[in-house]
């Protein structure tokens, strides 16, 4: 028992680093704070470290997963406040705006879209750890994927000339 | 679609304290969880035990008890030992009262060989002699007094007592999903309800066997024409003898129910009235018994004949006939299956199906 808990210790500090960097990609493409991504980076870390024994088996797509919803949380909460409202920000930066748009965006998809959008676009994984992780088939991931990129391009279709909406709808 | 344009212009660098923080208070968290769950577990085994050991209180109190003196040790399924059963006409949910007593029998159960010998005792039976008091006599209120002169007088040592209503002989085959037994004459009581074709085998459900063992004036269609039942009670216990030998034979089919425990408590609660020595786990036990084992049942009736007593009264009294009989229920002699003996006159037409 004691040798199982310290070889999994060892394979999470192993990984530490390259799963850090991942929740902090993650996190920082949807809140555009440091501050935010960091904290966001260590909570998730330590749900890893807690969970590890589910985690390790999908470890990329877990801490992705994660990262994402913390990150959109936090964002909510943000947004609660007036201060982030885009309407009365003043001087704000535009990719703040597309963030908040990015986030409602991904709110009015349905859990399956916005899981695998989040994992296969803002986390750049593979679409087969995306299944794994998802515990659907590759073939259910090009769908939910196909379905969430159209629906995200329906709700950030530029009403307003807004040079950077473009770049984020631009195909790979 | 490209969100590389929304990435930290700054490459992140993973440092020592992000590390450490996220260690202790991982390590923190995890002892937390297994505080909870052991909190949890130990929270629900209290419960379960609670609940378990509540039940069996609430079944045990909902049960009828009577006190009744006993000279055998208390029933132990190691070995042999003899249950008072008073069969009572009485309806169900009512206590099963000794005073509308139907049917007296001594129920000895022989774990070690799954042998089940019954004793008819007939009410009309002056145990301790022509001028003592009937059996009938010996019920009103309690069963203390009839279990007492049965183990003073016969010599027949008792470790348990049950009362069961007719009525909850019919919950019991209804638990096991009605009694099979095969018809050898068409047979009809008017007054009791009964109404039963000739056939190898029928399931009789709960309410046909009711009628059966209520009936007292069967008429039955023979080859050699309609025959009317003239003996009354002595030609219905001898059917009840039929009908409950079937029914203890058959009680292994409970197991096929999922909700025997429920089914037995019911049985328990609503129809019997038990001595106030016996427990529910006792009960459970025998039930489970009697639901995994086929059993070899023989069902006698007392040899007795009639006299009549200085006050004129024609009763019943035990003969030397009677010895060896009572004998099987005082020895732990092994007697063989035998046919139970038939009355002349008595409509008999039940059997096992083939």
């Amino acid at each position: 028992m004691a040798l199982k808990r310290v070889m999994n210790e060892t394979e999470f500090d192993v990984q530490f680093d390259q799963l850090a960097v991942i929740a902090h990609r993650v996190a920082f493409r949807i809140t555009g704070s440091r501050e935010e991504s960091r904290d966001i980076t260590q909570e998730t870390l330590t749900r890893a470290f807690v969970h590890w024994r589910k985690a390790s088996k999908y470890p990329e797509p877990w801490v992705a997963h994660v990262a994402a919803n913390l990150a959109i949380d936090q964002v909510r909460r943000s947004s609660r406040t007036p201060a982030f409202d885009p309407d009365q920000i003043e001087n704000h930066e535009p990719l703040a705006i597309e963030r908040l748009d990015l986030v409602l965006a991904l709110n009015g998809l349905p859990r399956r879209q916005r899981e695998v959008i989040v994992l296969r676009y803002l986390a750049d994984l593979p679409e087969a750890a995306v299944a794994h992780e998802l515990r659907l088939s590759i073939g259910s991931v090009k769908k939910h994927a196909f379905r969430g990129l159209a629906a995200l391009r329906r709700s950030l279709t530029p009403t307003t000339a807004d040079p950077l909406i473009p770049i984020l709808l631009e195909e790979q | 679609m490209n969100f590389d344009h929304l990435d930290d212009s700054e490459s992140f660098v993973v440092n020592p304290d992000l590390r450490s923080a996220v260690l202790a208070d991982g390590q923190r968290r995890r002892r937390r969880s297994q505080h909870r769950r052991l909190a949890m577990s130990s929270c629900t085994a209290l419960v379960l035990i609670a609940s378990i050991v509540g039940f069996g209180a609430w079944a045990t109190s909902r049960v009828d008890r009577v006190h009744v003196g006993f000279s055998a040790p208390p029933v132990d399924l190691s070995t042999a030992f003899n249950v008072l059963l008073i069969g009572s006409d009485g309806r169900s949910g009512e206590p099963a009262t000794t005073d509308n007593a139907d049917a007296v029998m001594v129920v000895r159960i022989d774990p070690t060989t799954s042998r089940i010998s019954v004793l008819s005792i007939p009410r009309d039976l002056a145990i301790e002699g022509a001028d003592g008091p009937r059996v009938a006599e010996l019920l009103r209120g309690t069963p203390d007094h009839l279990a007492e002169t049965i183990q003073r007088e016969l010599g027949i040592p008792l470790s348990a007592y049950v009362g069961i209503s007719f009525e909850g002989l019919v919950h019991i085959a209804d638990a096991f999903g009605g009694l099979d037994v095969a018809i050898t004459n068409d047979v009809t009581d008017a007054f009791s309800g009964m109404d039963l074709h000739a056939t190898s085998c029928i399931r009789l459900n709960g309410e046909q066997l009711l009628a059966a063992l209520r009936s007292r004036r069967p008429n039955a269609l023979t080859n050699a024409g309609p025959l009317a039942d003239t003996t009354s009670d002595t030609g219905r216990r001898e059917r009840q003898r039929a009908l409950i030998a079937l029914l203890f034979s058959q009680a292994n089919r409970l197991t096929a129910r999922p909700d025997a425990l429920d089914q037995i408590t019911a049985v328990a609660i609503d129809d019997l009235e038990v001595d106030d020595r016996i427990d529910l786990t006792t009960m459970m036990a025998v039930a489970k018994w009697f639901s995994s084992t086929t059993v070899d049942v023989v069902v006698d009736d007392l040899p007795t004949e009639w006299t009549t007593g200085q006050n004129q009264r024609r009763v019943l009294v035990v003969t030397p006939h009677s010895s060896p009989k009572i004998t099987e229920f005082t020895s732990d002699a092994i007697t063989a299956p035998r046919v139970a003996a038939q009355n002349d006159g008595v409509i008999q037409p039940f059997a096992a199906c083939s």
